[in-house]
C-alpha cells in the first residue's frame, strides 16, 4: 500500500512541477513586461525549479532510492508543488482581490510577488532536503 | 565518526523536509483562509440600509426642486445663471440615479466586487462628472454684481465638501486594494485578512450619500430663489 501510494506521488510530484513552473513562468512573463525589465533579472526566480529539476533527474537515471523510495519527501514535494499552484491559481483567477481587475491585466502581480520569496524558499528546502537524502546515511545498513 | 555522520546526514535531511512540510501546509491554510474572508458576502437588506434609504430621498427631492420654471423666477439672480444651475443640477441627478445605484435593490447578497462597482460609479459619475465637471466652478463663483444672490457664501462649503469627499475615496482605494496583498507575518496581515466587505460598503454609500446631500442643498436653493414649479 505505502509502495503504491509512494508511486503515485513519485509520479505526480513531475507533473506537478512543471505544471508550477509553467503556470509561474506565465505570470513572471507578464509581470516583467509590464514592470519593462529584463527576462534575465527572473532568473533568481526560474533557477531554483531548474535545479530541483535537475536534482529529479538525477534521482530517476540514477535510481537513487533513498529519494525515490522516500515517502515522507514525495508528500512534501508534492504539498509544496500544490502550495505554488494554489498561489499562482489566486493571482490569475481569484476576482476577489481587487488588483486583479483593477491593473487591467487579470492578473494579480501584487499578490504574486508578494509570494515569490516564500516560493523560493519552500523550493531551495526541497533542493537542499534532495541532497542531503543523496548523501549515505545509517538507513543503508538496513538495506 | 562516519557512522555518526551518516546519522547526521539523515537528520538534517528529515529535518529540513519536516520544516517545508510545515511551512507549505501553514502556508496553503492560511491562504485558504484569506480567500475564503475576502470571498465573504453580507445580507442585503433595504430597510436597514439607512443610506441607501437616504439617498433615494435625497434623489426625489432634487428631482422635486429641479422641476422649476426658470422663466418665472421671482428671485434676483440673473435667469441664465439660475438656467445653467438648474442643467447641470438635473445632470447630477440622474449621475446621481445610475444604473449601478439602481441595480443595487435587486441584489440579495452584496460582495467585495459589488463594493468595487459601486465604488468606480461613484468616482466617475458622482464624483468626476458630477462634483468635478458641473459643481467645482461654484467655488470660484464671484458675486461681484449680485447675479447668483448670495450662493456664493456657500463657496467655501462647497469647497470643503467636495475635498473632503475625494479625500475619502482614496481612503476607500487603499482599503480596497489592501485585500490583494497578503504577508502572513506582517502587521499588513491584520487589515488585509479581515472581511471589511460591509464596511467598505458603508464607507461608499456615506459618500455617496454625503454627494447627494452637497447636490440636494444645491437644488434646494434653487428652488426657493425660483420660486415657481413647472406644474
Amino acid at each position: 500500500m505505502i509502495k503504491m501510494i509512494n508511486g503515485l506521488l513519485y509520479g505526480i510530484k513531475y507533473f506537478l512541477l512543471i505544471l508550477s513552473f509553467a503556470f509561474g513562468s506565465y505570470i513572471i512573463l507578464y509581470m516583467y513586461q509590464r514592470l519593462n525589465k529584463s527576462l534575465v533579472d527572473s532568473i533568481y526566480i526560474a533557477l531554483p525549479f531548474v535545479i530541483l529539476f535537475i536534482l529529479f533527474a538525477i534521482n530517476m537515471l540514477a535510481n537513487q532510492k533513498r529519494v525515490t523510495s522516500n515517502l515522507f519527501y514525495n508528500l512534501t514535494c508534492c504539498l509544496v508543488f500544490c502550495v505554488i499552484l494554489f498561489i499562482e491559481y489566486r493571482a490569475l483567477f481569484d476576482t476577489n482581490m481587487i488588483a486583479n481587475s483593477k491593473l487591467g491585466y487579470n492578473i494579480n502581480f501584487n499578490y504574486f510577488a508578494d509570494n515569490i520569496n516564500a516560493i523560493k524558499v519552500m523550493i531551495v528546502g526541497l533542493i537542499l532536503g534532495d541532497l542531503l537524502f543523496m548523501l549515505p546515511n545509517s538507513d543503508d545498513k538496513k538495506a | 565518526m562516519k557512522q555518526i555522520a551518516k546519522e547526521y546526514a539523515k537528520i538534517f535531511s528529515y529535518t529540513i523536509t519536516g520544516i517545508v512540510f510545515v511551512f507549505a501546509s501553514f502556508y496553503l491554510i492560511i491562504n485558504i483562509y484569506h480567500m475564503e474572508e475576502i470571498a465573504d458576502t453580507f445580507t442585503f437588506s433595504l430597510s436597514e440600509d439607512s443610506n441607501y434609504n437616504e439617498i433615494k430621498n435625497r434623489i426625489s427631492n432634487i428631482e422635486k426642486y429641479t422641476n422649476v420654471n426658470i422663466n418665472k423666477s421671482k428671485g434676483k439672480a440673473n435667469k441664465q445663471f439660475l438656467s445653467s444651475l438648474n442643467t447641470k443640477l438635473s445632470y447630477c441627478k440622474n449621475a446621481l440615479n445610475n444604473e449601478t445605484f439602481k441595480e443595487l435593490k435587486n441584489n440579495k447578497k452584496i460582495g467585495i466586487k459589488d463594493v468595487y462597482n459601486l465604488r468606480n460609479t461613484l468616482n466617475s459619475n458622482v464624483i468626476n462628472g458630477c462634483l468635478i465637471e458641473q459643481l467645482h466652478y461654484l467655488t470660484y463663483y464671484n458675486d461681484k454684481d449680485g447675479n447668483s444672490d448670495g450662493l456664493s457664501n456657500y463657496s467655501d462649503y462647497i469647497k470643503l465638501n467636495i475635498d473632503i469627499i475625494s479625500s475619502r475615496l482614496n481612503y476607500i482605494d487603499k482599503d480596497l486594494l489592501n485585500n490583494s496583498s497578503y504577508y502572513y507575518n506582517s502587521s499588513n496581515a491584520s487589515t488585509a485578512v479581515m472581511n471589511k466587505t460591509k464596511d467598505m460598503y458603508d464607507d461608499v454609500m456615506t459618500t455617496y450619500n454625503q454627494s447627494a446631500t452637497l447636490v440636494e442643498m444645491l437644488s434646494k436653493w434653487l428652488y426657493t430663489e425660483v420660486g415657481v414649479t413647472n406644474d
